[in-house]
């Protein structure tokens, strides 16, 4: 009699698990049901008033985005470095040089 | 080494603007007079790039061209009457669009 007790109270649980489960994963799919349907947001840069640089950058933007992501990595990192040199430059102009730390805490 | 590291930024600046070599695209604006929705055809009335407060997206040049979009990336779905904004290659006698932006529904100025 117990044994039966267990078995339907362990069926019991393994149902409620599993409807727990449904709904967690299907709870996205109502939040997304309750809002318009979405769109691909597309954005075209207007290259007819552009010229230079800005043109080039503009264009690459319009048709090879991952050369412009790759851009965009080299230019950060570029700008990084300029700004690394320069403040390296400023802190040497006051005295303090940053090439060679001595530990004097110990 | 710094004259090496310079090398290295010098070199790849180079190979990044070759890579981008003949990757270009002419643009242009105007007003959706058509759109089917089969062939994925827009037609288009070209705006000029005269902005002002009363013309906003340009004045109209009574230029109508056609559009095959059947291979470009389109945002919100171009209604006639919206602006839209389209990056194309001339292919030929054909307009092949790349990018149809809907200047209308997507107007990043208004946010």
């Amino acid at each position: 009699m117990a044994g039966k007790i267990r078995g339907v109270k362990n069926r019991v649980l393994w149902a409620l698990g599993a409807w727990s489960l449904s709904l967690w994963l299907l709870l996205p799919d109502w939040v997304w049901a309750a809002g318009e349907k979405a769109t691909n947001l597309v954005v075209v840069a207007d290259t007819r008033r552009l010229s230079g640089i800005m043109k080039y950058f503009a264009n690459l933007y319009n048709t090879n985005t991952l050369l412009f992501a790759i851009w965009a990595v080299v230019l950060t990192a570029l700008w990084g470095a300029i700004l690394g040199f320069l403040m390296d430059f400023l802190m040497q102009r006051t005295g303090l040089d940053l090439k060679s730390r001595k530990i004097v805490e110990h | 080494m710094r004259k090496r590291f310079w090398m290295v930024i010098l070199g790849l600046i180079c190979s990044l603007g070759l890579a981008a070599w003949g990757t270009c695209a002419e643009v242009s604006q105007g007003k959706c007079l058509k759109f089917e929705e089969a062939g994925k055809l827009i037609t288009l009335e070209e705006y000029d790039t005269d902005f002002s407060p009363q013309n906003p997206y340009g004045r109209p040049t009574g230029v109508t061209s056609v559009y095959d979009a059947s291979g470009a990336l389109i945002g919100a779905p171009p209604k006639p009457g919206d602006i839209l904004r389209i990056a194309y290659e001339v292919k030929g006698t054909q307009r092949v669009a790349l990018k149809v932006m809907n200047v209308t529904r997507q107007d990043l100025m208004k946010k």
